[in-house]
């Protein structure tokens, strides 16, 4: 494959924004004076900054490309990472649950835990939260690099390093205000290089109409399709797609992530952090439209015969997530190349300032503080927080050397994230909304829904059972297993935490005020807003669209 | 008390959207400047749609947001 030379002005677009990045981290510098302006951004967020910043968090590198990718696989199907896996849970996270981190000043998830069950649960869920975002972060940059040197022929060391670099420069200067900043920054940018690729794909295509009948019809429905999994390319049935997909990983990511949700936690008040995933869920429709669309697009030019577009192979497989460098190659003239090359490094470091800036506060809070020395200062606790950045940037560089030389590690990586936030979730929501639940039964749950998760892809894994297993269904791809996993590890850590939970004495009713459903006077905006300022309102009108789009692929 | 005295002392911080006019405005004008050169030097387009110069109408509308973001902004600050 030819590989894409930049001119002087492509290259200057680079600069600039690298520039303008690090000279970001360096003014913020001068406003990061307390622990909780590192870690929260001193909470004078607007709900637009808290909404962009959430979802440009969402918006990395691996989200983009690789769901473009996964669309040309699975057709519309993978549009219900948009929709089902996504708008449901974002808007219970605005509308129910924000109230309950909000109100407690809770600064992290695993702080969360703690309040509700005991430090043995906080703990458990930081340590494997640190991991994650490690491995997540050494992925991203792996991939990162990946992309540079295949498309823009860069060397791959440097690439990692000077990425890493960067990140660890504006991060370590001002923690999560210069991430939520250079994010809001990024998301314009990555808005600017990502948009035009199905509207120059439109004019492509000539006659779009007729170019999308030559794709199958089994890549063009998302429901009609789910009753029998062999009928669609995702092979999966519509009970996956909604227990698995939409309740299992979806309010695993959405509601327990503390990476997009520390973004709603650094908003001014009440209200703005409701309307934080909620203002998101109208970005997360948006990105679907072009990110499936550029998908959908590259779909059909594989079916056109004269189109001269192919994807590239990695020996026999497709490499689905070529799609979206391939497509700038194929549309941007010289100098929007550049817009493109930047697009791509903005995307990686939105997602890996997202890493690190949750897991420092993590490490910080939920580890350093909560079992190191609990006695540290503000000072000592901002210093850590500076010490946790560099620290998690040089680990990730070793996780990024590490899934090198693992070439399946990406898909290991995706079902890590689901032993962890699939069972994280089921503890969350069951200690949220039932009193009845006690800190032995939270702590002994949470451990039974990862280990058993782990079990299962472990045997799957090295052959022990087969996707037909754990999917009720005779044909099932892997993603259908993802799915079908993560809501048997929601349900194994749901019974577990119950049935604990009957036999273990819990918290008083007064020591859970607050902290649970029903229990206390519920957490209220300051005003009383009118109708089209409250997050109800808003979150309703998400809905809507969401159904509307639903039937209209069906 | 350390704390106060540097905030006072410190200018007060622009308001994000001012950045985000900065980056739009300096980004678009470098694609309307190459898009110029691509109009008016006959470049070699590689791009299969290079004929309706999205570097022109693109860089544009980036360029004109992002001047709209630092008028609405430059005298606005921080909360």
């Amino acid at each position: 494959m030819e590989i894409i030379h930049l001119s002087v002005i492509d290259w200057a677009i680079l600069l600039v924004y690298i520039g303008f990045i690090v000279w970001m981290g360096f003014y913020l510098k001068r406003y990061t004076n307390s622990d909780e302006d590192f870690f929260l951004a001193g909470r004078k967020n607007s709900a637009w900054v808290a909404g962009i910043a959430f979802m440009s968090a969402n918006m990395g590198a691996m989200e983009v490309i690789g769901y473009a990718g996964q669309s040309v696989k699975y057709g519309l199907y993978a549009a219900h990472f948009y929709l089902i896996g996504a708008i449901p849970a974002m808007l219970f996270l605005g509308v129910f649950m924000m109230p309950f981190y909000y109100k407690n000043r809770i600064k992290s998830i695993p702080g969360y835990l703690k309040e509700r069950f005991d430090e043995k649960t906080r703990v458990l869920n930081a340590i494997t939260f640190a991991l994650m975002m490690i491995l997540v972060s050494g992925i991203a940059l792996y991939a990162l690099a990946l992309v540079l040197h295949t498309f823009v022929g860069w060397n791959w060391d440097l690439c990692i390093w000077l990425s890493a670099g960067l990140v660890a420069l504006y991060v370590t200067l001002s923690g999560l205000l210069s991430a939520i900043f250079t994010e809001v920054v990024q998301f314009f940018l990555i808005w600017a290089g990502i948009l035009l690729i199905p509207i120059l794909g439109l004019v492509d295509l000539k006659n779009p109409e007729q170019a999308f009948a030559q794709i199958p019809h089994m890549y063009t429905a998302i429901w009609s399709t789910s009753a029998t999994p062999a009928a669609n390319p995702m092979m999966v049935s519509w009970g996956g797609l909604i227990l698995g997909l939409g309740f299992a990983i979806g309010f695993g990511y959405w509601t327990t992530d503390f990476l997009i949700i520390q973004r709603a936690f650094s908003a001014k008040d009440l209200r703005s952090a409701q309307m934080t995933p909620i203002i998101g869920s109208y970005f997360k429709l948006l990105l679907g439209f072009v990110v499936v669309g550029s998908g959908m697009l590259a779909l059909t030019l594989l079916h056109s015969p004269h189109s001269g577009f192919h994807l590239l192979h990695d020996g026999s497989r497709v490499n689905y997530d070529s799609v979206i460098p391939l497509l700038m190659m194929r549309y941007f003239p010289s100098g929007m190349i550049g817009l493109g090359v930047t697009t791509l490094v903005a995307m990686f470091m939105a997602g890996q300032a997202g890493n690190m800036s949750a897991f420092t506060a993590v490490w910080t809070y939920d580890i350093y503080q909560s079992v190191i020395n609990p006695d540290a200062s503000k000072e000592r606790l901002l210093w850590m927080g500076r010490m946790a950045t560099m620290a998690g940037i040089v680990l990730s560089i070793g996780g990024a050397y590490w899934a090198r030389s693992m070439p399946t590690i990406i898909d290991f990586l995706q079902a890590i994230a689901s032993f962890i936030l699939a069972p994280t979730a089921a503890v969350i929501l069951l200690g949220m909304f039932w009193k009845r639940i006690t800190a032995d039964g939270a702590f002994w749950g949470l451990l039974l829904g990862i280990v058993s998760s782990l079990i299962m892809f472990l045997a799957l894994t090295f052959g022990l059972i087969t996707n037909s297993t754990i999917t009720p269904a005779t044909h099932a791809s892997v993603m259908a297993a993802n799915f079908w996993r993560a809501f048997w590890a929601w349900l194994i850590a749901s019974v577990g935490t119950i049935v604990i939970s009957f036999v273990t004495e819990g918290k008083t009713d007064e020591e859970l005020k607050g902290l649970v459903k029903g229990l206390s006077e519920e957490a209220k905006p300051k005003e009383d807003y009118v109708y089209y300022r409250k997050p109800e309102f808003w979150a309703t009108i998400t809905l809507v669209i969401f159904v509307v789009l639903n039937i209209w692929l069906w | 008390m350390e704390n106060e005295v540097k905030e006072k002392t410190e200018p007060a911080m622009k308001p994000i959207w001012y950045f985000v006019g900065w980056m739009l405005s300096l980004i678009g004008g470098l694609i309307v400047i190459a898009g110029i050169l691509n109009l008016f030097m006959q470049m070699p387009s590689t791009s299969v749609v290079g004929n309706i110069h999205p570097d022109l109408w693109w860089g544009g509308l980036i360029t004109v947001t992002g001047i709209f973001y630092i008028w609405w902004n430059h005298s606005k600050q921080r909360v």
